[in-house]
């Protein structure tokens, strides 16, 4: 016969074992979600949720600045208007000149028997809303998602130069990490002498350094640096940046190149996404760490 | 001494009230404020406090089995998705504050709210201590010492939270000074 007293209320687990589970439960997500993608499609199905919930509670601040943006007019927009005015006229005239240029280098190509530039292809223009709120990365979001075709692993450029590339897709949203993020590498090459290297981001918005650039390379400052597309990720003779310093050691075998980024990484408000998913794109995504979005495993640094 | 000692208490006592029972819906609305001021442009400064954290740690003090443990965790995964952060950092976050709060519980009411104020300070300093090393170690960037300010803000707010979130219940005061 068992001769324990019964217990006299109920309570379960204990809250402390309960805490514990949960905890250990959370800190495993963690070492999840760091590593794999495995957990993507719950952070969607969660957000089609809380993006309502979201954009609702937002609504009073959208209307505060547009309403102050509508009343501070005057001058400045006037002038803003002239400005835009003629700029969309000289660009009008270049895209139909580029039009022109697209469609002659097209028949070129199957005069001589070449198949189709793989980047000239569709894309999707699109708003950058602002940083993510975690703290803890650089990413930043943008007004288009998975509805509007886009897909992670693409690449995103803005007027001036190469800006990233997606690294997560709600249906009206993506995340986009920066070709300056810690650990994000680019396959560049320099536009004067069509040497390859590779570019890494340091976690600075105004500095890259350059990768396996042989001492006696030909490098100097303000060389422009270009993507080479052989990674068959970025389009190719997308403008990275321009080099800021070379610097040469004594028994050093490769040389120290830093170069400055020329998207704007700060404080760009328009973007496009290349609709172009190979699938050495798709791999390298699914490869891909997500605090890390393009380092692949190659050899040590320097 | 001695004597000054029992009239502040006494002082004291006289001001406390006997709150009536919480409703467990105030609970559930309070929270959903929370999260809603979370999510909030207010939000997106560095020196804006976590509204959900607070409010998470005042329940889990004073009314544990309303709370529960499920709650503070499927908060801190919501909170995960709208920040883009890793899954399990804010939920691992709350599940800290809670169990602390869960800790303090019977010591924490008998404090004024500045004293409660002081007393969570570390907890929510040691707290978001956690979450750095964590996501530091994991490859993330160092958000800077400005990343602490959350904390100075949550127990700044916590006067007036308290104040708030206990209104409801401490609604009908019996002056007692009707003959009988």
């Amino acid at each position: 016969m068992q001769s324990g007293t019964p217990p006299l209320f109920r309570q379960g687990i204990p809250a402390k074992v309960r805490f514990l589970f949960f905890t250990l439960l959370s800190l495993l997500l963690l070492l999840v979600d760091s590593h794999l993608r495995v957990l993507e499609p719950v952070r969607v199905y969660v957000s089609v949720f809380v993006s309502p919930i979201e954009r609702v509670v937002n609504a009073p601040f959208e209307v505060i600045s547009l309403a102050s943006r509508f009343f501070e007019g005057g001058v400045g927009q006037v002038k803003e208007l002239d400005r835009l005015r003629s700029e969309n006229e000289a660009l009008l005239i270049q895209a139909d000149r580029t039009a022109a240029l697209l469609e002659q280098n097209a028949q070129l190509r199957t005069l001589l028997g070449l198949p189709v530039d793989p980047d000239v292809g569709a894309a999707v223009l699109v708003e950058i809303k602002g940083a993510v709120g975690d703290r803890f990365s650089r990413n930043i979001v943008l007004n288009r998602g998975g509805n509007s075709g886009i897909r992670g692993g693409m690449a995103v450029t803005d007027s001036k130069g190469l800006l990233g590339q997606v690294v997560r897709v709600y249906p009206e949203e993506c995340e986009l990490s920066l070709i300056t993020s810690r650990g994000f590498q680019t396959p560049i090459q320099f536009e004067r002498t069509g040497l390859r290297a590779i570019a890494e981001g340091v976690g600075e918005t105004d500095k890259m350094r350059v990768l396996y650039v042989p001492a006696n390379a030909d490098v100097v400052q303000g060389d422009t640096v270009i993507t080479s597309g052989i990674d068959g990720v970025f389009p190719r003779n997308t403008k990275v940046g321009v080099v800021t310093s070379v610097v040469r050691q004594r028994g050093e075998t490769y040389a120290f190149v830093e170069l400055q980024p020329q998207a704007m990484i700060d404080d760009g408000q328009f973007a496009r996404v290349h609709l172009r998913f190979t699938p050495r794109a798709r791999d390298a995504y699914r490869g891909q760490n997500a605090a890390r979005p393009s380092q692949r495993p190659s050899g040590g640094s320097r | 001494m001695r004597p000054s000692i029992v009239s502040r208490h006494s002082e004291a006592t006289a001001r406390t009230y006997i709150l009536l029972p919480v409703s467990p819906l105030w609970v559930y609305a309070t929270i959903a404020l929370a999260y809603v001021l979370n999510v909030s442009r207010l939000s997106s400064f560095p020196w804006a406090p976590d509204f959900l954290a607070v409010t998470l740690v005042f329940w889990t003090v004073r009314e544990p089995r309303i709370t529960g443990v499920l709650l503070p965790f499927l908060l801190g995964i919501l909170m995960d998705v709208f920040d883009g952060a890793i899954l399990g950092q804010h939920a691992l976050s709350y599940m800290c504050l809670c169990f602390c709060a869960h800790l303090l519980e019977r010591r924490i009411p008998w404090f004024t709210p500045v004293g409660q104020a002081l007393h969570l300070l570390p907890i929510f300093l040691i707290t978001q201590a956690i979450v750095l090393f964590i996501r530091y170690w994991m490859g993330g960037v160092f958000p800077g010492w400005i990343w602490f300010l959350q904390s100075f803000a949550n127990a700044l707010i916590w006067p007036i939270a308290s104040h708030f979130l206990l209104m409801p219940q401490r609604r009908t005061q019996n002056k007692d000074d009707t003959p009988i």
